[in-house]
C-alpha cells in the first residue's frame, strides 16, 4: 500500500475564510471599539421564544423552513436568561401581564423588545369591548420595535428584526453621554 | 424493605415554556420522578370572546372566531356560518358548499401538520417539524391565493364566501395533493415507526374510552381511544354526506388502544382521508354559481337558540347562539374541543414519569386560544 | 290578487322561497327582476303567510284549499283536532278565527270516523318526521320526541321535576332535584346520556340566571337540552361534576363568568380570570374594575383616543 501524505488530504482553506485566507501579513483593523461591540451585538440577537397567541404561529413559521430566521443570526432560546430579544408575539392579557414583566426582568442586559402584531402594539381587536386585554404591551415593558399586522407575515417580522439590528448597530455603549 | 416514598415536589411548567404550546401553566406534583397529580391553570389568553360577541353584530363575530383557534381558522368560520345559516334558514348553493369543504379539509391537513410537528418537537425530534412546516406553507400559499391571508382568513361568510376561487386554484390544489400524498409516507418513516419515538409514546398516557366520553373528549383524541365518532359521518353538516371517506380509529398498533402513539397515528391517517375528500370535492365542484348569491342583507335571526356542532381538527366544535331578534347576539357560547381535551390531562398523566407529561400534552394537540377564548 | 302581484312574480318568489334563486337571477327583464326581488324580500319576513295567501289565491277553488294551506296552519288544525278527539272541545270553541274554527270542526268530523289512524298520522312526532324529511339538512340527533319521552318517564320517579309545559326545545328542571335527575339521565337504560356536550350560563334581563346543559348520548344518538333557572340574588345549583367529569371545568367557567355557585363542587375556583378578579363579566350589568394590580384597564368603549 502506498503511503499518502496526510497533509494533502486537508482542505485547501482550513478556516473557511475563502479568498482572504493566508493572503496577508499580521493584520489589524482600525475601528471604534464602540462600533465593534454594537456590530457584534447586532449580528446575533438571540430571541426569546415567547409566543402567546396567533402571532406565535407566524413567529414559528418565520423561524422554520422557508423563512429561516437563522440567516440573520437569530436563534430561538427557551430561557429568558440566554436571550437578547424578546418577541412578544400575541395578545397580552391582564393575567399574563405580570408574568411578561417578570420574564423581561429575568433577561440579561442589553435587552430589546419587539412587539409583534396588533394585540401587542395596541390591544388589537380585543380591548374595545373586552375587559381582560392589555392595551399594548408597552404599558408594562419598554418596546423597541413595533411590527403591525394581524398577524404580521413572517416577512414583516423579519423586516422588524432587521430594523432592530440597525438600531443596535447605531448604539454607542462605551461613549460618555452628554448631560 | 418497604417502598421508599420520595419527597413531594411541586413543579411549575409554564406559563412560558416551549412545550406548553402557548401560555399554559401546569402545576405538577411529583413523587420523585413520578407524577402524582397535575393542576392546569388556564386563562392566560382569555380574550373575552364571548363578551365581544355580545357587543358586535353577527357578521362581525366571524373574525373573532378566526382568532380563537388560530391553527384552524377555516373550520372555526365553518362551524359558525353553518350554525347561523341553520338559524336563518339560508340555503347556499352547491359551489359554495364544495369550496367550503375543500377549504375545511385543507385546513385540517395544515392543522394536523403543525400539531404533529409540534408533538415531535416536544419529544425532541426537530427534523420532522421542519418537514411538516415546509408542507404546511404550501397549503397556506393556496389560502393566500384565495383570500390574501396566511393565517386568519375571515373567508366564510354567513350565506356565502368572501371571494370566489381564483383562476388556477383547482390545478394548484391537485398539484399540491400529488406532491403531498407521498410525503405522508415520509413522515411515517421519520416518526411513526421510529424506535425512539415509539418508545416515548407507545403505551404512554392511555385514555380509556369511558374516561374520554365522560371528560367530553372528542375528535381525533376520542377516535384514538377506539370509538368511531366523527360528526362529518354521524351528524353530517354541509355536504359531507356526499363524500366517501373512512373514519380512522386507534387500534393500538404499537401498544394499547388510546395511547399517545395512537393519537399521533390517527391524525396521520386523517390527513389521508382529508386528501380523499378534497379530491372528491374538487372533482364534483360545479363550475358556475355566485358565492355572494345568498348573502342576506340584514342578519336578524328569529328569537330562539341553536346549538350546532361541527367537526374541527380538534374535535366537536359547538356554537350555542341565543338570539333576541336584534342584529347582535344575546349570548354566544363556544364549546371548544381543546378545553375538554386539556381537562383530561390530570386523569391520564398521573402515575407517569415527568418526561411523559410533555408527550401526553403534545399528543392532545391543544390550542390555547381556543381553550381560553 | 290580494297583494297585486303578477302570477309570474308570485311563482318566482315561491320558488325562491324554496331556495331556487337561479330562476329570478336568470330573468332578462330588469324591471320584473327587481320587482321579484322586492317581493321576495317582503315575503321572507313571513314566508308561511305569503305561501298561504298566494297559493290559495291562485288555485281559487275551495275544495283543494285544504291541501294547499301552509304546513303551519295544517299543524295547528291537527293539534286542535287531536285535542278534540281527546274530548277537549272547549279549546276548539275558543278559537277566534272563524275560518280556522270551521276548518277544525270539519276535520274533526272526518277524523272521528277513524280516530286511531288520524292520531297516528298527525301526532306531533309524525308531523316532525315529515318536516325533517322535507328539509335537505338531515338532523339525526335532534329528535323532537325525546324531550317528551324524558318528561313522561320522569313523572314516576321525579314528580313535578319538569317545569315547562311545552318541551319541544328544552326541559326546564327544578334545581333542587337536579343532581339525582342527572344521574338518572345518565344511567337510565332508555336514555343513557353519557356525554355532556356543552354547559353554559345565561343572564336573563338581570333578574334570573340560567344554566343550560346540552346532553348527548353516544350510544343512543339522541340529544336534549336542560335548563335550570335560579334567582340572581341566590344563584345556587347542585353540581353534576361527579356525573359527567367535564362538568367540573364547565361549571368552573360558568361560575367564573356568571357567578353561579355550584354546590358540592369539589374545587370551585375561577378558571379563566385571575383569582383576585372582581365581578362576573358576562352578567349584563357588569362594570369593569378600574385597575388590576396597578394596570389601568381600558375603559373607553367608542372611537379612538
Amino acid at each position: 500500500m502506498e503511503l499518502v501524505d496526510t497533509k494533502t488530504l486537508l482542505p485547501k482553506w482550513r478556516n473557511n475564510l475563502g479568498l482572504l485566507e493566508n493572503k496577508f501579513n499580521d493584520n489589524i483593523i482600525v475601528e471604534k471599539l464602540d462600533k465593534l461591540l454594537s456590530w457584534s451585538r447586532s449580528t446575533s440577537p438571540w430571541f426569546f421564544q415567547f409566543g402567546t397567541a396567533c402571532c406565535a404561529i407566524e413567529m414559528m413559521a418565520a423561524a422554520a423552513s422557508r423563512h429561516d430566521l437563522m440567516r440573520i443570526g437569530m436563534i430561538p432560546r427557551s430561557s429568558p436568561r440566554q436571550a437578547d430579544v424578546m418577541i412578544v408575539a400575541g395578545t397580552v392579557t391582564m393575567k399574563m401581564a405580570l408574568r411578561v414583566k417578570k420574564l423581561y426582568e429575568q433577561m440579561a442586559d442589553p435587552k430589546y423588545v419587539v412587539a409583534m402584531g396588533s394585540c401587542a402594539t395596541s390591544g388589537g381587536p380585543y380591548w374595545q369591548h373586552g375587559y381582560h386585554v392589555l392595551k399594548g404591551v408597552d404599558i408594562v415593558i419598554p418596546v423597541d420595535v413595533y411590527v403591525p399586522g394581524c398577524p404580521p407575515r413572517p416577512e414583516a417580522l423579519i423586516e422588524g428584526l432587521l430594523k432592530l439590528q440597525e438600531q443596535i448597530l447605531e448604539e454607542r455603549p462605551l461613549t460618555r453621554k452628554m448631560a | 424493605m418497604g417502598i421508599i416514598r420520595g419527597e413531594e415536589m411541586v413543579l411549575n411548567i409554564g406559563p412560558q415554556h416551549p412545550a406548553t404550546h402557548g401560555v399554559l401553566r401546569l402545576q405538577v406534583r411529583t413523587d420523585g420522578e413520578i407524577v402524582s397529580s397535575i393542576t392546569p391553570y388556564i386563562g392566560y389568553l382569555h380574550r373575552c370572546f364571548e363578551k365581544h360577541c355580545e357587543s358586535v353584530t353577527y357578521e362581525q363575530v366571524i373574525p373573532f372566531t378566526d382568532r380563537c383557534d388560530y391553527l384552524a381558522s377555516m373550520t372555526m368560520n365553518f362551524g359558525y356560518v353553518v350554525a347561523m345559516e341553520e338559524m336563518l334558514e339560508i340555503k347556499v348553493n352547491d359551489r359554495v358548499q364544495h369550496i367550503r369543504v375543500v377549504m375545511a379539509e385543507l385546513q385540517r391537513i395544515a392543522s394536523h401538520l403543525l400539531g404533529l410537528g409540534a408533538f415531535g418537537l416536544d419529544i425532541g425530534a426537530f427534523t420532522p417539524f421542519l418537514h411538516m412546516l415546509r408542507d404546511r406553507e404550501r397549503i397556506l400559499d393556496l389560502f393566500e391565493m384565495t383570500c390574501g391571508a396566511r393565517l386568519l382568513y375571515n373567508y366564510m361568510w354567513i350565506g356565502g364566501l368572501s371571494h370566489d376561487l381564483p383562476v388556477g386554484f383547482v390545478e394548484s390544489t391537485y398539484k399540491f395533493l400529488d406532491y403531498f400524498e407521498p410525503k405522508i409516507d415520509e413522515f411515517v418513516n421519520l416518526l411513526v415507526h421510529n424506535k425512539i419515538f415509539v418508545e416515548r409514546t407507545a403505551d404512554i398516557g392511555v385514555m380509556p374510552q369511558d374516561v374520554a366520553i365522560s371528560y367530553g373528549v372528542t375528535g381525533p383524541n376520542l377516535r384514538a381511544s377506539g370509538l368511531k365518532w366523527d360528526l362529518r359521518r354521524d351528524d353530517p353538516y354541509s355536504i359531507y354526506n356526499k363524500f366517501e371517506f373512512e373514519v380512522p380509529v386507534g387500534e393500538g398498533g404499537k401498544g394499547s388502544v388510546g395511547d399517545c402513539w395512537d393519537r399521533f397515528y390517527v391524525r396521520v391517517l386523517e390527513m389521508k382521508e382529508s386528501i380523499k375528500i378534497v379530491r372528491q370535492a374538487l372533482a364534483s365542484m360545479p363550475k358556475d354559481g355566485d358565492v355572494h348569491q345568498s348573502l342576506p342583507k340584514k342578519i336578524k335571526p328569529p328569537i330562539g337558540s341553536i346549538y350546532k356542532r361541527t367537526e374541527s381538527p380538534r374535535g366537536d366544535l359547538g356554537y350555542y347562539i341565543e338570539s333576541d331578534g336584534s342584529n347582535i347576539p344575546y349570548r354566544l357560547k363556544m364549546r371548544s374541543p381543546a378545553f375538554t381535551a386539556l381537562s383530561v390531562i390530570d386523569e391520564i398523566a398521573a402515575g407517569w414519569l415527568l418526561s411523559d407529561v410533555l408527550a401526553i400534552l403534545g399528543s392532545l394537540d391543544i390550542v390555547l386560544g381556543e381553550i381560553d377564548r | 290578487m290580494s297583494s297585486g302581484l303578477d302570477n309570474k312574480i308570485i311563482e318566482l318568489v315561491l320558488s325562491a322561497l324554496d331556495g331556487n334563486m337561479d330562476s329570478i337571477n336568470a330573468l332578462e327583464d330588469r324591471v320584473v327582476r327587481s320587482k321579484a326581488k322586492a317581493a321576495l324580500f317582503k315575503a321572507k319576513k313571513d314566508p308561511g303567510k305569503f305561501r298561504a295567501e298566494n297559493t290559495g289565491d291562485r288555485s281559487g277553488a275551495d275544495e283543494v284549499k285544504e291541501t294547499v294551506t301552509s304546513d303551519d296552519s295544517q299543524k295547528l288544525i291537527a293539534n286542535f283536532v287531536l285535542k278534540g278527539l281527546d274530548g277537549d272541545m272547549d279549546s276548539i270553541n275558543a278559537i277566534e278565527d272563524r275560518v280556522t274554527r270551521s276548518k277544525v270542526k270539519a276535520a274533526l268530523v272526518k277524523a272521528k270516523k277513524s280516530p286511531d289512524e288520524y292520531k297516528k298520522i298527525h301526532s306531533p312526532k309524525a308531523v316532525s318526521d315529515v318536516a325533517s324529511s322535507s328539509s335537505e339538512v338531515k338532523k339525526i340527533v335532534h329528535e323532537e320526541s325525546i324531550n317528551l319521552k324524558i318528561k313522561n318517564l320522569s313523572v314516576a320517579k321525579f314528580p313535578g321535576s319538569v317545569l315547562n309545559e311545552n318541551v319541544d326545545d328544552f326541559l326546564m328542571i327544578n334545581p333542587s332535584i337536579w343532581y339525582d335527575f342527572a344521574i338518572w339521565l345518565k344511567t337510565d337504560s332508555n336514555l343513557l346520556f353519557d356525554s355532556l356536550q356543552c354547559q353554559t350560563g345565561f343572564d336573563i334581563d338581570g333578574k334570573i340566571l340560567e344554566a343550560r346543559y346540552n346532553l348527548h348520548s353516544m350510544s343512543k344518538k339522541h340529544y336534549t337540552e336542560v335548563r335550570i333557572q335560579v334567582p340572581i340574588e341566590n344563584p345556587k345549583i347542585p353540581s353534576v361534576e361527579s356525573v359527567w367529569r367535564i362538568a367540573d371545568w364547565f361549571e368552573r367557567e360558568t361560575y367564573d363568568m356568571f357567578g353561579i355557585e355550584f354546590s358540592n363542587h369539589r374545587d370551585l375556583r375561577r378558571i379563566l380570570l385571575p383569582e383576585d378578579w372582581e365581578g362576573w363579566p358576562l352578567r349584563k350589568n357588569y362594570e369593569v374594575q378600574e385597575t388590576y394590580h396597578g394596570i389601568v384597564i381600558p375603559k373607553m368603549k367608542e372611537g379612538w383616543e
